[in-house]
């Protein structure tokens, strides 16, 4: 396990953005994710996708939605957590470079996202980044962060009709309900790449915890994605 | 001199600490973390004659101190077992625990037959995951059933034959069973079945409802069950596991009754804590000028306030 140290809290009562410092040189891809723990008791590592990284730092989005995500949003400058990765397959080995892409984000899903966008923005087409509180607007600067409904449109519905007409590909990471909205409405010749969530065990494979179906069979989130083609998940 | 140094069946073991089944799968990944050869054993996760896809998810909960998990002993059965892994696995040099599970006694005879000529030291034969609704509940419920599996696999090898119990009521019976027909050794204890309720919604958070427990809080249901059955059973080999996190609580395992120590739960936590456990037992018995089969049943002892 690595030593992080925060160096930046932004946080309010439903979301945080919280920069760490840590003494390991990171390279962490877009779409990978560390397994996060507190230095005290001995609990379960929660996985979190990377938000940002640069050299010796990395950022995490989090919503308070747990024991954990309370712990880390209480968390102030200089106090210390436990780490390893990163894990889980980067998007770029799925993804082709010779296509653009629409992001749509659900939440703290957004967090690879923008990671995304941050280090390959010659690739993407469009994006949106749904959240369900206005105040994200104050921790996360991005142009298409979507808060309110528009006309009783959702997030999905939203960045589709802005791009009609165009070649779409997508990828998509959020709750689960938006992945089989998604899946409802896209055509059979779209193509879109889920970043999908489970709860986790180990995080490397070993444990199987975090199962999920697909057409060949049951995979890991962990392992084997965490991206996979809508086409080949059971939702 | 290696003061954890161990002997079981005449088998020299480098530590008496061993993988626990099922956490670790079957170290494909730990081994890209830590060396496997630096432990005293490793148990495989339960492998069973066909393929088995296990429960849907949410799979596993996170408690403090601890963890609830309902797996269903997913794998891919034997025969992938031997066409992928077992090769893999004979190359450690370090002992090989094969554990297995079955709904009756032909399930376990065939899977012994045919990984036996391999380079393994022992089975265990998993007789208590609470996660399948047929098969390891089923047996420990049905003591002619538990006999003639028991005996059955017993006389499809030569190598010795562990059974894992969890918090049976019985379990001085079921060892007794064991015993009487073949068993070698028994492993002690396996998750205790329990259960995790969300507040806001008001729904159980696994998937399968209910699951099996693990960590610190039943590190004492291990204890009792170790230390009961050493004082029944002097000379059977414990495998005992159960809450251990570190190496005070391996040694109060060790001083219950157990021979070797398994770690599990904890592994998932952070895959590189065996070897923190391993050094500071290593420790601990300098410090106390002992070596680790000193420490085993320690708490047997009919003398009243010794000092280690």
């Amino acid at each position: 396990m690595n030593l992080a140290r925060v160096v930046e809290n932004k946080s309010f009562y439903n979301y945080g953005v919280i920069t760490f410092k840590t003494d390991k040189k990171l390279d962490i891809e877009p779409g990978q994710f560390l397994m996060m723990k507190s230095k005290d008791g001995y609990n379960l590592s929660k996985p979190f996708s990377v938000m940002d990284c640069k050299d010796f730092e990395f950022k995490v989005l989090i919503r308070n939605a747990g024991d954990f995500s309370k712990f880390l949003i209480k968390l102030k400058i200089g106090e210390e957590l436990l780490f390893r990765g990163p894990y889980g397959s980067p998007f770029s080995k799925f993804i082709d470079f010779n296509k653009k892409y629409i992001l749509i984000g659900g939440g703290c899903g957004s967090a690879p996202l923008m990671h995304l966008k941050k280090i390959y923005p010659n690739i993407i087409e469009d994006s949106v980044f749904g959240f369900s509180d206005y105040r994200i607007k104050s921790i996360v600067d991005d142009d298409n962060i979507f808060v309110d409904r528009i006309d009783g449109m959702n997030p999905v519905d939203y960045i589709l009709n802005r791009n009609k007409g165009k070649d779409i590909n997508i990828i998509s990471c959020g709750p689960k309900g938006m992945f089989i909205y998604l899946k409802y409405i896209i055509d059979s010749y779209q193509t879109a790449w889920i970043s999908m969530e489970e709860n986790m065990g180990c995080g490397i494979g070993m444990c199987k915890g975090c199962p999920v179906d697909t057409v060949d069979g049951v995979k890991m989130v962990c392992k084997d994605g965490p991206l996979f083609n809508i086409k080949e998940v059971i939702l | 001199m290696n003061l954890l140094e161990t002997n079981l069946f005449n088998k020299k073991i480098k530590n008496p600490f061993i993988i626990a089944s099922g956490p670790c799968g079957n170290f494909e990944e730990l081994s890209e973390i830590i060396d496997i050869n630096n432990l005293g054993g490793i148990t495989t996760k339960t492998i069973t004659k066909e393929p088995k896809i296990g429960n849907k998810a949410p799979r596993i909960v996170n408690l403090n101190d601890g963890l609830l998990n309902s797996i269903g002993l997913e794998n891919k059965g034997i025969d992938y077992f031997i066409e992928n892994e077992i090769k893999r696995i004979e190359d450690y040099n370090t002992l090989k625990i094969i554990s297995i599970g079955g709904y009756n006694e032909y399930d376990f005879e065939y899977m012994i037959e045919k990984i036996d000529d391999y380079d393994i030291d022992f089975y265990e034969l998993n007789l208590s995951c609470p996660n399948v609704n047929k098969g390891g509940a089923t047996l420990l419920n049905d003591k002619k059933l538990l006999s003639k599996v028991i005996e059955r696999s017993c006389n499809s090898t030569d190598k010795p034959i562990f059974l894992k119990f969890g918090y049976e009521s019985n379990l001085e019976e079921l060892v007794k069973i064991g015993v009487y027909n073949g068993a070698s050794g028994v492993t002690l204890i396996n998750t205790l079945k329990g259960m995790k309720i969300d507040i806001n919604t008001g729904k159980p958070i696994l998937k399968m409802k209910t699951g099996g427990v693990s960590g610190s809080f039943i590190k004492p249901m291990a204890v009792h069950c170790i230390y009961k059955i050493r004082e029944k059973f002097p000379y059977l080999p414990i495998i005992g596991m159960g809450g251990v996190f570190n190496h005070e609580d391996a040694i109060e395992l060790a001083m219950a009754g157990a021979n070797l120590i398994g770690v599990g739960t904890a592994m998932m936590m952070d895959p590189e804590i065996v070897n923190k456990i391993i050094k500071n037992t290593a420790f601990y018995l300098s410090s106390k000028n002992k070596n680790f089969e000193d420490i085993v049943s320690k708490s047997h002892e009919r003398t009243d306030n010794y000092v280690l």
